[in-house]
Order: structure tokens, then sequence, then C-alpha cells
């Protein structure tokens, strides 16, 4: 294991010690324990990783220079006693590690640590670094610079990003942006983008939101992404959405692969959600797509049955359909439902079959069924979850799973009266 | 045999969830809590003309809904002492043999009573419309009516929750309107947070982001919480079968959270690219080639696909042929020389790749 993770490790240990300061804590920590065989090249591998996660959130602590002042940690450990396809027996990684605080009765903002930065250009981009965003009115600023964390089983994402967005916010609803994003690997630019991005509610009853995405570097649209909602009643939802996508532009800039191809996919569809009664609701879309090589199609309906008054327990159906222009694609049919059992008991059904337009490996069909099961005790939570299947590249494919979950949430100061 | 440095990791673990349950054991309240509830009628003691501020006395000096102002028992014995001699207890406790005082709740909203009260001139019935009894739960002022006033419809517009809701993401409201997370939120939330980042933190911290958007998590969303059966989750049920359909239909997508070497790292170990062990080319007979089965409408179509199991930068397959006199001749679009200009040769070292 790299010395930069340990290190991180290390931090993340000692960041967790600190909630104890805190006057607000929340904590969980997850043992996940699952087993499954992973068919590699026709080889069945078993795989038996043992995963530890634990969260840590310390909000409110008390100083006397920042507001609002919180740290954050979710960090996780691994080992895998079986046959793990990287061939490492433990792993572990920092998902979040970040101190955040206010200043200037919260018109400042400060984040440092490992993040994510999210929105305008930046999309959700996980971060070593720091974030200021600066909010005056309707106005606001935000600034993010670090390095960009390399994903797992991924090489890394680059040296350096840097960005920052502007924005006006005319209410809670409407607000307007325009940011920018730089993020250089060995040197050269991996991606380079401007964008405009918002949000717009005329009335309580519609939205509109959008972004354009233009790759400066490569002087073209890299994402056009606009979406009309009505949303007459809470039970009635009715939305259009138009998409461009340069998939092309979605490679680092410095990959070979950037060179070949200038690509462009459109996507016009409708999606409809219907409340019919508290316990029924129906959702629906359809979606057209336009690549280069031809248009399909994306379609589909659920069903949701939510019977009984407290509405715990649900059954549902559910079908999607994808044609492919070449000729290509699925029909899916899934049957799902989920039980209470007491306060804190709960049993889930899932069971999902696809039809495939060209065989793999032969076979035409995929089909798998899924239960679960879980019940509170306290601060305890512990969910057992088991699958069967039968894909095209497994004949008989098992998967079993074993979650427990501990977890509080205090505060340091008394509230009793 | 395991390195001896690898069980780090695991004491590491063991050492954070040590950490973090001493910080719950030195946090944890020691007042004793006995499940017990308070028996009170407001409407009885509204009938007998009691003044609210006659047992809420502490309400008008408050500035926060600590303590929620509510009476002590003291308050209570100055007219029913008579009951609590008489050992009538379960007049006022739902539990009288362990009888207790009422629940611990935390605020979730930041208001003044001291600067309220004036202002709605002592009539508490302006917020508070309807006021619990024992067996009906109390309707909390609404939203709308805190926005009733100008200031707070100011705060609304511009999302400044804090000044009033302490905690939404400990508490969060349901999203309505603009906001409504009905349908396939999950396909559809992207868009949305792309403007709105700052108010989706309003009510959703990091670590609920991170569950799935970290490119460090361990395991997919799908596996950690397969009882959550009405998500829409992405990867749900055998997506392995048809995750290439998936990729095809929508590139981006699969590029937004992995990256091509996420994809390498997989087809890898299924001896589907040229670094494999054992390589074998899931082409048809002839791809490599110019011709009807050629690669290149493909590569011009798809390069997202390519990439998934070619992109090893400068040992990448396509070097070998595409270079300059490479038998693949130029593979760059017809407009990618208005974009680019020689001299970048010089500046970008990829080209040298190449050339």
């Amino acid at each position: 294991m790299c010395r930069e993770r340990w290190a991180a490790l290390a931090l993340g240990s000692w960041l967790l010690a600190q909630p104890a300061r805190g006057d607000t804590i929340d904590f969980e920590a997850t043992t996940l324990l699952a087993g499954r065989a992973d068919p590699r090249d026709g080889q069945l591998h078993t795989v038996v990783p043992m995963l530890e996660t634990v969260s840590g959130r310390a909000s409110a602590i008390k100083n006397p220079w920042l507001c609002d002042l919180e740290v954050v940690l979710q960090m996780w450990g691994e080992i895998d006693p079986g046959d793990p396809r990287d061939d490492r027996f433990s792993s572990g990684d920092v998902d979040l590690g970040y101190a955040a605080a206010t200043l200037a009765r919260g018109r400042v903002a400060l984040r440092a640590g490992r993040q994510l930065i999210q929105g305008g250009a930046a999309r959700m981009l996980q971060l070593d670094g720091g974030n200021v965003q600066v909010r005056v009115r309707r106005f606001g600023l935000q600034g993010f610079a670090g390095v960009p964390v390399t994903p797992r089983f991924g090489v890394d994402r680059g040296d350096g990003a840097a960005g920052a967005r502007v924005s006006y916010r005319a209410s809670f609803e409407s607000e307007l942006g325009l940011s920018f994003i730089h993020v250089a690997d060995d040197g050269r630019v991996a991606r380079q983008d401007l964008a405009v991005d918002g949000r717009w509610a005329p009335h309580r009853s519609l939205l509109m939101s959008g972004l354009v995405l233009w790759s400066i570097a490569e002087e073209r649209l890299a994402e056009l992404d606009t979406r009309f909602s009505l949303i007459p009643s809470s039970k009635l939802e009715l939305s259009v959405d138009v998409r461009r996508t340069a998939p092309d532009l979605f490679l680092p800039l410095n990959s070979i692969f950037a060179v070949f191809a200038e690509e462009r996919r459109d996507e016009v569809g409708s999606t409809l959600v219907l409340s019919a009664s508290p316990a029924l609701r129906l959702q629906a879309d359809y979606h057209a797509l336009g690549q280069d090589s031809g248009t399909g199609h994306r379609a589909g309906g659920k069903l949701t049955l939510m019977p009984g008054r407290a509405r715990r327990g649900s059954v549902g159906v559910q079908s999607r359909v994808l044609r492919l222009p070449d000729h290509d694609g699925y029909t899916e049919l899934r049957l799902f439902g989920a039980l209470p059992l007491g306060a804190t008991g709960f049993v889930t059904g899932d069971v999902a079959g696809y039809l495939l337009e060209a065989p793999i490996n032969g076979q035409d069909g995929s089909l798998s069924g899924q239960v679960s099961a879980g019940r509170g005790f306290g601060r305890w939570r512990g969910v057992v979850s088991g699958l069967a299947a039968v894909t095209p590249f497994a004949e008989r494919h098992f998967e079993v799973m074993a979650r427990l979950v501990y977890g509080f949430s205090t505060r340091i100061r008394e509230d009793r009266p | 045999m395991m390195r001896a440095s690898r069980w780090w990791v695991v004491l590491a673990a063991l050492a954070t969830v040590g950490l973090g349950a001493c910080a719950a054991l030195l946090s944890s309240s020691k007042a004793p809590r006995t499940g017990d509830r308070i028996l009170f009628s407001h409407k009885v003691h509204a009938e007998n003309d009691l003044e609210c501020v006659t047992c809420h006395e502490d309400v008008i000096d408050s500035k926060t809904l600590v303590g929620m102002a509510l009476p002590k028992e003291e308050k209570c014995l100055e007219c029913h002492e008579e009951d609590k001699t008489a050992g009538k207890c379960d007049k006022c406790h739902a539990l009288p043999k362990t009888p207790g005082s009422y629940p611990p709740r935390e605020p979730r909203v930041e208001i003044s009573h001291q600067a309220h009260v004036p202002r709605a001139k002592e009539e508490c019935s302006k917020c508070h419309a309807r006021l619990p009894e024992p067996r009906v739960a109390a309707a909390r002022p609404t939203m709308g009516t805190c926005r009733g006033c100008h200031e707070h419809e100011q705060d609304f517009s511009q999302g400044a929750c804090v000044r009033c809701h302490s905690d939404l993401s400990r508490y969060p409201l349901k999203p309505v309107s603009a906001f409504s997370h009905q349908g396939n939120y999950v396909r559809q939330h992207g868009p949305a947070a792309r403007s709105s980042a700052d108010s989706c933190t309003k009510c959703h911290e990091q670590t609920f982001c991170a569950d799935c958007h970290a490119r460090t998590a361990p395991v997919p969303i799908e596996l950690r919480f397969p009882e959550k059966v009405l998500r829409d989750f992405i990867h749900r049920a055998d997506y392995r079968t048809r995750h290439t359909l998936e990729a095809r239909a929508e590139p981006a997508l699969c590029n937004r959270c992995h990256g091509q070497s996420f994809c390498t790292s997989c087809h890898t170990a299924q001896n589907l690219t040229p670094t494999a062990l054992t390589p074998r080319s899931p082409h048809p007979q002839g791809y490599s080639f110019p011709g009807a089965n050629s690669h290149a409408r493909d590569a011009r179509r798809d390069i997202v696909n390519c990439a998934a199991c070619h992109d090893q930068g400068a040992r990448s397959i396509c070097i070998d042929c595409h270079k300059v006199g490479g038998v693949g001749g130029n593979p760059h679009t017809p407009s990618w020389l208005s974009r680019h200009d020689h001299d970048e040769i010089r500046r970008n070292g990829m080209c040298g790749y190449c050339h």
C-alpha cells in the first residue's frame, strides 16, 4: 500500500477521534460480508470480501474562530481471503475526509480535505484539496483546487484540477451559473470545459433546468442537457428532456483515443409519474436515441402498489425495453416487493428477467432472483440477502451478503428541560 | 503469505471503530429514559381559562427551542399537588410505575419566541393551530405560516434555510414542487444537481453522495443495499450481461464515474485486452484490416467502446498501424486539423506516440 494511502488512513483515524469534542455526533459502522462466484473467461473464481466501513460526522463543533465547524470522515478497509480479481488480499481507502466551516455569518464556506465537488462543469469530482464558496445576497462564487482522487481499479485521473463557478440565485428554485474546470495530467490538458447551467421556476408547477458544457480545448459541445417539468399537483409530474452528448469528449483529452472520433449522441424523451392514489403509483417513460449508427429507443413502465395505511409495504412490476440502432438490445421484466415485519423488520424480494436481442455466449436470456431480510435491534441493524441467477456468463450463479450496521447519533449538549 | 503490514489495514479499521465507540460512550446522556409520556390536555386547561403563559412562562423570554419552554413538575404541582399526594400518578404519566420527564427532543427549527410572541400579539394560535392532546398529535406550524412574513419569504427565496432549519440533513423534509424527487430520480438527479448543488446540500450530506459517486467506494450500492427494491439503481440484477448494451446506448454515462481504466481492469481478467495473460479477440475475422468488417466504422461511431479494452497509452495497439508511416494511415477526423495546428505535435507529448 502506498505511503499516501497510509497517511490518509492515519489522518482518518485521528479525525474520527475528534467527534468526541463535537456538539453533535453521527457515527455509523458497517460490517459487510459477501460471497459470490466471479466468472472470468469461463472459469469461476470465489470472491469473499469482508468489508468494514466507518462513517462519522461531528458538527457544530464549538470553537472561538469558525462557525458551523464540522469534521466528516468516511473510510473503509477490506480483506478478501478468496480469489479477488486484482490479487490483493487487503485494501482500504478514505472516501471522504474533510473539515468544513463558515465565516462571516455563513457567507463564506470553507472545506478542506478529500471531498466531492458538485455542480456546473465539475459534474461530481472527487478531490483532495480545498473548496471556497462565497455567497453575498443573490450572488455566489465558488473556487476549488486540488488533486483528483485515483479511482479504485483505475489509474490516476490527473495531477491537478482547478475550477470556479459564479452564480446568480433569483429564488430558491431558480439559479444561473457559469463555471470552468481545468484538469491536467502529466503536464497535458486532460479536461478543459466551460459550462452554463441553470434552473428556472417561473411558476411552482413549472421547472426548467439545463446545462451546456463546452470543451474549450476541442472547441466542441461536450454536453447539452435540458429538462422541462410540469408538476400541476403532487399526484402528477410530466417532464420532457432533450440531451446531446459527445461521448468521445468524456475520455481524457490526453488519451490516444481522443483523436480518433467526433461522436454525437442525441436523446429526446418524456417521463410521466402519476400517483393515482396514495397506494398506487405509475411511472412511464420513452426516449428516442439518435446515434451516428441510427436511431434507437428506450422505454419503460413501473407500477407500484403500496397497500395498508402506513404504506410500509410495497409490491410492483417493472418493464424496460432498450433497442439499439444495430438491432441489439434487451427487454426486462421485473417483479419486486417489500413486506414489513413488526416495527423494524422486513423481507424483500426481487426477480428480474432479461430477453436479449442478440445472444451472448449462445444464451438469449438472463434470470435472477434475490431475497433480503433485515431487522433493527436498537442501535444495530442487520440484513442478510441471497441471490440466484442464470446468466450467459454462468449457468448457476449465487451470491450471499450479510450486513451489520451499528449507528448512533447524539448531542453533547443536553436538551432536557 | 500475506505481508504483515497489510494487517494494519484491518487494525486501522478496528481502531476507528473503537474510537467511535469511545466517543459514543463519553457523549451519551446519563439521564435515565423510562419511555414515559406526559399526558396533558391543552383543551381541558384552555376551557379552564388558563393562559398559555401560565404554564409556559419561560416562552416569552426564550430565544431557542432548547427545552421547548415546557413546564417543569413544580409548575404542575402548583395545582395538582393533591393528585400526586393521593398517588394518582397515572393522571399525568403514561407509565406511572416508572415516571419520567418529557422525552428528549432535539430542536429542528431555530426560532425565537421572544421575538415572535409580541409580533403575534400573544395570540399563540396564529402559529400553533392545533395543540397536542393525550391521543392527538400537535399540528406543527407549517412553513407556509413562517413564509407569511416578508422576512422569511426572502430567506426562502435566497435559500437561507439555516436561518430557521437547524439541520436539514438530519431531519430532511419531503421535497415538493421544484425539488420533487418523483420518478426515476436516480437517473434524473444529475441535471438538477448541477445548478442546485447548494440546495441539495441543505438536506444531503456528502456521505450520501459518496455512496455512489466516490471513486474510492468499495462496493456498488446495489450490493450494499439489496433490500431497497423501490430504488432504480443503475447496476441492479444481472448488470454484467447488459452492461455492453447500456454502455453502447449511453457511452458517456459510464465514463462519468468509471473511466476506461475501470473497464480495462475487468476486461483484462476476462482475457479480452491485449495485455491479458492469454488474450483472445472478441472481434469478427478481418476486423483489423480495411474492408466490410473493418474496425474503422465502429471506432468512429463508438470510440469509448474501443477504449474500454485498448487504452494502454503509448502501448495501445492502434499506434502500431496508425503512427506516421504506418499501414493504417491518418486516423484523425476530417475536421481535426482545423482545431489543432501542426505545432501542437511539439507542445502535446501524446502526439509523440505517433508523430
